[in-house]
């Protein structure tokens, strides 16, 4: 948190004013290249030409959240006496607001989710991502900036890092442009890196995929498969985020109620997958811009809108993308189930001479700000559990039943289930 | 007993005889091209007489804390302990003298046939047979004993108290020793693939401090090791912001080792450097997960052992996060690429900048311009270190607790990498 009186608030939103910005450097013909880490020359080609633009819209503010009403009360940090119903936990966190109008985006001002939102591009483009801060609506004392940190992004500028002392941040009320173009493709996470341990810990972080050239190539792909990387062994069906954050209740009722955390000292109160714990990991996907009817699921998990049921059909390969911006390490495991894990950090698993080093196991393994990649067939149609083998992380604040990062793949028989939408 | 260990073995008796110090080929410091950057090797040329005393370092905070450490007659104390730079085949002897009131050690996991005073240093046992110590004693108050083996494998390796392991090791007996091959001083282990641009070669020791346990230690107060909460997160024995400090940093006396890395982008139209060389060593007990920004490291070797063995095709792998488990230690090469090659005439960064008045820029190392080598205008009140338009990307530990200062951010477990523009830095 930062009690700086001194910065500026400007409501103005310039946000249009950015988005404007047209493609003004990237003229030019030239032959995409797959110029990836394998040859250890991630250099684009001379008069690089991106094969599309994508401009998203993200806001950084405050909100509630609700964890699962059944775990143990934590007197007086959960649940939040000042959270509204039916909300129990205050977080900070990213919101996509693309295509709204400025008194649309305005409004999402206390309307925080977590975890962020999944950001998908395709290697090769240019992504233009707009981050406005709508400051907290909880705490007018202070004056957090956001940034955007793309972690893991190879060979970035400084300016589109995100951490505010080796460039700039974005004040209340103001809209800055982050410029990428991703030339890597794997399993990235995005988080604000201003005052890192809390504005992290208070949930603004979410997953990034980058997407291969691969898929689009019509000639070593003329099926239009989809795969994981530029290789034809990274090829899959489906693919799923499975995101992992923990959160420690007490940091969070002491950053809605004004008081100090000694960030230094870390217990996780909830392990999540994509922003919720179990049993709410097995509720549907919800969206923060629908009213849901009073009492529903809807209304209580519209601001964590993923939810982490993998489904399948028998015999398909499946990509679940895994990573993880809580601060301990997680093993995550799918009962009965051989896991491949052809990608670390974004990284194919293969050397430079093409040794391949992926492996198969029934334990991943994920520390904090690791990404890995993970192939595995659906098995037999019916129910696996899914879940962190890192057993203090398996219950909602140690309450004696099960809770935290547990969720379920759902296996149908061989072709039921329709494709998934790309 | 594999004939290598037979073979090392034959080598340490001859070190007895003192014979082959003279010939030893032990490495220099390193051609070590900004001063007090990168790698600083202890002098002694694998002979080394060193100390175990108690001092105090001090933190960004405006802390001290009461710490033990190993010191040569280079420094009066010093946490971490002196780099020690050896070479493959040569070998090593330490005489440490004990100034602590207790009985304290040395053990160096990873190499063979070490020797204490002669004989085979072997773990201690009371007279039901437990351990007391995992290699014979230089007693309190003033024993001696020397340690001799002769390093058979290159790589990095730690050397620290094998006493009372616990609590020696959180008071700050621990340091480095780099194993360089034989002949091939600029390259990571006997394998080209490895080699590194000689003025490129980092270390990055991670540990962390609880400053009650030092402070009851210090008292001679009981510790109840089950509350045990580390407040402060060292690199090479320092917390950020002195981890940009430079090597020897007059005003950080006990503490001489600086983590700032610097590079400069390869160059596409060929004059590319060789990588730099990162090793890692966790001392903590916890995995370490060091994080550093805007790079992808190829991990090359773990605990002294090469990924890519003879054969075995190249196993290294690429990694945006290195992940160091505790006691033990990572090799890593990476590269900067000027990937876009921005320039603000020729090729503009396709969107709009912000103005300063429409950001937060406290510019502490930003060069107010996004462009390699350029630098803009400080709005006013706002100071800065950027020397010639170089870039700055963090590296700290992402568990997020441990890059805090007693829980303040933007500390602890935490560095910078330099990115100097391809024709360097005029103002150097």
């Amino acid at each position: 948190m930062t009690d700086d009186t001194t910065s500026g608030i400007n409501p103005l939103l310039s946000r249009r004013n950015f988005l404007r910005a047209g493609v003004l450097g990237a003229a030019g013909a030239g032959v995409a290249l797959y110029a990836g880490r394998q040859a250890s020359k991630a250099v684009a080609a001379p008069g690089f030409v991106p094969t599309k633009t994508d401009e998203v819209h993200l806001v950084g503010t405050d909100g509630w959240v609700s964890m699962p009403d059944s775990a143990s009360p934590m007197d007086p940090y959960w649940p939040d006496t000042l959270a509204p119903s039916p909300y129990n936990m205050y977080v900070f966190g990213f919101r996509n607001v693309t295509g709204l109008s400025d008194a649309q985006v305005i409004a999402q001002r206390g309307l925080a989710q977590i975890s962020a939102p999944v950001l998908a591009f395709d290697e090769g483009s240019e992504v233009k991502l707009s981050l406005t801060n709508l400051g907290l609506s909880m705490r007018p004392d202070l004056v957090d900036g956001h940034t955007m940190h793309w972690h893991g992004f190879n060979n970035a500028l400084p300016i589109f890092d995100g951490v505010p002392e080796m460039s700039a941040s974005v004040p209340i009320g103001k809209t800055m442009v982050y410029y990428y173009r991703p030339h890597d493709p794997g399993t990235f996470m995005y988080h604000c890196h201003f005052e890192d341990v809390e504005h992290v810990q208070m949930g603004m972080t979410g997953l990034i995929y980058v997407r291969p050239k691969l898929n689009n190539d019509k000639t070593l792909n003329p099926n239009g498969y989809r795969y994981a990387y530029n290789d034809l062994s990274t090829r899959y069906d489906r693919e799923f985020p499975l995101f992992i954050s923990e959160n420690q209740p007490e940091s969070h009722w002491r950053d809605a109620h004004i008081q100090i955390t000694d960030w230094a000292s870390f217990n996780p109160g909830f392990g999540l997958f994509n922003g919720r714990a179990y049993p709410d990991t097995l509720q549907g996907d919800f969206d923060p811009l629908t009213n849901y009817p009073a009492g529903s699921q809807g209304e209580r998990l519209k601001y964590q809108p993923k939810g982490s049921v993998i489904t399948a059909n028998a015999g398909e390969t499946v990509l679940l993308r895994i990573a993880s911006l809580g601060y301990v390490r997680h093993t995550v495991t799918i009962d009965g189930v051989p896991m491949k894990v052809v990608g670390t950090d974004a990284s194919l698993l293969k050397g430079a001479d093409g040794t391949d080093s992926s492996y198969v196991t029934n334990s991943v393994d994920v520390g904090p700000g690791e990404s890995r990649d993970v192939l595995f067939t659906a098995p037999a149609a019916g129910t696996y559990k899914i879940y962190d083998r890192n057993f203090s992380n398996l219950s909602n604040q140690g309450d004696g039943g099960y809770g935290g990062m547990l969720t379920e793949l759902r296996v149908s028989p061989a072709n039921t289930l329709p494709a998934q939408a790309r | 007993m594999n004939l290598r260990r037979i073979l090392a073995g034959g080598l340490s008796l001859t070190v007895l005889t003192g014979a082959l110090f003279a010939a030893a080929a032990a490495p220099s410091s390193g051609a070590t091209a900004t001063p007090g950057e990168g790698i600083m090797c202890e002098p002694g040329n694998g002979n080394y007489v060193m100390t175990a005393t108690t001092g105090r370092m001090s933190l960004p905070d405006g802390n001290t804390i009461f710490t033990w450490g190993y010191h040569t007659p280079t420094h009066n104390f010093q946490n971490t302990a002196p780099v020690l730079c050896v070479t493959a085949g040569s070998p090593v002897r330490i005489a440490l003298t004990n100034n602590l009131k207790e009985d304290t050690s040395l053990v160096f996991p990873g190499m063979h046939d070490v020797k204490a005073d002669g004989v085979e240093s072997a773990p201690l046992s009371d007279v039901t047979g437990r351990v007391t110590s995992l290699a014979p004693v230089a007693a309190a108050n003033g024993g001696t004993v020397t340690y001799t083996f002769t390093p058979d494998k290159p790589g990095t390796y730690i050397y620290e108290s094998g006493t009372d392991v616990n609590k020696q090791v959180e008071m700050g007996l621990y340091g480095a020793i780099i194993v360089y091959p034989a002949g091939n001083r600029y390259q990571a282990y006997d394998d080209p693939r490895t080699a590194f641009e000689p003025t490129r070669e980092y270390l990055h020791m991670l540990s962390e401090v609880d400053p009650d346990i030092h402070a009851l230690i210090e008292q001679g107060k009981p510790v109840d090791w089950s509350k045990y909460s580390a407040k402060y997160f060292l690199l090479n024995g320092r917390s950020a912001p002195d981890t940009l400090s430079p090597n020897d940093a007059a005003w950080l006396p006990n503490q001489p080792y600086g983590s700032m890395t610097r590079v400069r982008p390869q160059d596409p139209n060929g004059g590319d450097t060789a990588p730099a060389l990162m090793r890692y060593i966790n001392v903590m007990s916890e995995d370490a997960a060091f994080h550093p920004h805007g790079n992808t490291e190829r991990v090359i070797g773990e605990d002294g052992s090469p990924l890519d063995k003879v054969g075995s095709g190249d196993k290294s792998y690429g990694s945006f996060l290195v992940d160091i488990g505790p006691n033990r230690s990572v090799d890593a090469l990476f590269e900067w690429f000027d990937v876009e090659k921005y320039d603000p005439v020729s090729n503009p960064i396709p969107v709009p900048l912000s103005p300063f008045q429409d950001l937060i820029v406290k510019g502490t190392w930003y060069a107010m311009s996004p462009y390699l080598g350029q630098q803009g205008s400080l709005p006013a009140g706002v100071s800065q270190f950027n020397q010639c338009g170089e870039y700055y990307h963090m590296a700290h530990n992402h568990n997020l607790s441990k890059a805090t200062n007693y829980g303040a951010t933007f500390g602890g477990q935490m560095t910078l990498i330099r990115i100097d523009p391809l024709n360097g830095c005029p103002a150097q």
